[in-house]
């Protein structure tokens, strides 16, 4: 009989099936195998389960509140959702303002984070979170900027394909949208947060998708966008960036009460 | 008396909320583990429940009694834990590896470490961190979760399968590139491997 190979080996180890049946028995004839095993057992030996830390006797009603409002924004239909959205509550020319708003707040943010020597002592919390710590204004507009993308794309890929006819509103969103990531993502960039950088730059290219989509949006099209949207696991990024923006800002906001 | 998974299954299928909040209550601490062994961090790891259960939540019309639930929702939470292990990956590279590698009760690294003078065990052990961490970042998501499902999971390649939504032959294939893997670059660190 042939050495048994690492494949076969690996197997032994976890006791699996689906090795040849004699290889054990060659196991214990062949020196050389036998001297190969015992390497691999050495190996895999020094992989142990590290402790698992408990997370608290609150964990699941800490995870229930996360996630409660989170299950409204799925099981509501879009068009009750609809007075929920900022943008489509405020008249057209509110509407404007309130982006040109959200547009000034960037770039004061921007200029603020260049020409202001912060004379403050950085909080160390916030710094191990992001190698370069973002101006608190930007984080709190970008925190806003993902949430509301994150909710307008989870309002995409949710929706029912009966619930949604055209996606007039939705492109609006995303136009607007795409107009304040545009200013971030630079931002980020200018400042060194590569993974906000990153992150708004596949969100733009998804946004730009939304924002052209075609008026009449056949249910096979919309299929294939709300597919590509799902695929590229966008919402999930946004939201795991975002969550960590809100923690940076949480604890920018508690060194700033303790100074 | 606690009711069935069954009956409580079948009211969360009817939208019953509560229902659906007793799930999470039976299920997430499993997840969480589940996911704190993928991500050696417990922030990542709550992210991950809670993705986890968002997921369940919408396809919860999709579960068939077929399996049992716990099968299902290990495989939506492994598929939470690659889609942010490939997050990492493509965003934070420079992020803090998982120790997985028991340094204190390795037979290995003991044997290793005797090797190398008193003076320069802690440089060994940087090093030998430093390589599983490569080691780990190398694996691709896939062969990680394997991996930790096969290796610290203590689950047979079957129920690795049902859970990653692959073959046995695919899953087989990503536990042997995981090992390869790991052999291939902590051998020259660990003497005693050859
Ligand atoms: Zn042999």
């Amino acid at each position: 009989m042939k050495h048994l190979t690492e494949e076969e080996l690996i197997l032994l180890y976890y006791g699996e099936p689906g090795g040849r049946p004699e290889a054990e028995e060659h196991l214990d004839r062949c020196s050389n195998c036998y001297e190969r095993m015992l390497a691999l057992q050495r190996l895999l030996n020094s992989f142990a389960a590290p402790e698992v830390p408990d997370p608290g006797p609150d964990f699941e009603s800490r995870i229930w509140q996360r996630l409660e409002p989170m299950l409204e924004e799925v099981k509501r239909p879009w068009w009750r959702r609809l007075p929920r959205i900022v943008w489509l509550d405020l008249p057209p020319k509110r509407v404007l303002a309130a982006s040109a708003a959200a547009i000034c707040l960037a770039v004061v943010a921007f200029f603020a984070g260049r020409t202001v020597p912060n004379t403050e002592p950085t909080p160390q919390t916030a710094a191990s979170e992001s190698p370069v710590v973002l101006e608190r204004v930007l984080v709190l507009a970008v925190g806003d900027h993902l949430e509301r993308s994150q909710r307008m794309l989870a309002e995409l890929v949710n929706s029912g394909e009966k619930d949604l006819p055209d996606l007039t509103y939705e492109r609006a969103r995303a136009r607007e949208l795409v107009q304040a990531n545009r200013l971030f993502r630079q931002t980020a960039a200018r400042e060194g947060d590569t993974s906000v950088a990153s992150v708004l730059d596949d969100l733009e290219r998804v946004l730009v998708e939304v924002a052209h989509a075609p008026e009449d949006i056949s249910p096979r099209q919309l299929r294939e966008l709300r597919r590509r949207i799902e695929r590229q696991g966008i919402l999930f990024q946004v939201r795991i960036v975002g969550d960590r923006l809100r923690r940076q800002q949480a604890a920018q906001h508690e060194a700033e009460e303790t100074l | 008396m606690q009711d069935s998974d069954a009956a409580v299954i079948a009211r969360a299928q009817a939208g019953d909320k509560d229902a659906f909040r007793l799930l999470v209550e039976r299920y997430s601490r499993a997840v969480y583990r589940l996911a704190y062994r993928m991500t050696g961090n417990q922030q990542d790891a709550e992210d991950i429940v809670q993705e986890t259960f968002l997921r369940a939540y919408k396809q919860i019309h999709r579960y068939e009694s077929r399996s049992a639930f716990g099968t299902w929702i290990y495989r939506i939470a492994s598929n939470c834990a690659i889609d942010l292990l490939c997050f990492r990956k493509r965003y934070e590279a420079d992020r803090e590896q998982i120790d997985v590698i028991d340094f204190e009760r390795s037979e290995a690294v003991a044997a290793g470490a005797a090797q190398v003078p008193a003076q320069d065990r802690l440089v060994y052990a940087a090093e030998l961190k430093r390589r599983v961490a490569a080691v780990m970042a190398e694996m691709s998501p896939q062969e990680k979760m394997a991996f930790v499902l096969r290796h610290l999971e203590g689950q047979s390649i079957e129920e690795i399968g049902a859970a990653l939504g692959t073959g046995p032959s695919a899953t087989k294939n990503s536990i042997f590139r995981a090992v390869q893997k790991l052999r291939k670059g902590l051998e020259p660190v660990m003497s005693s491997l050859r």
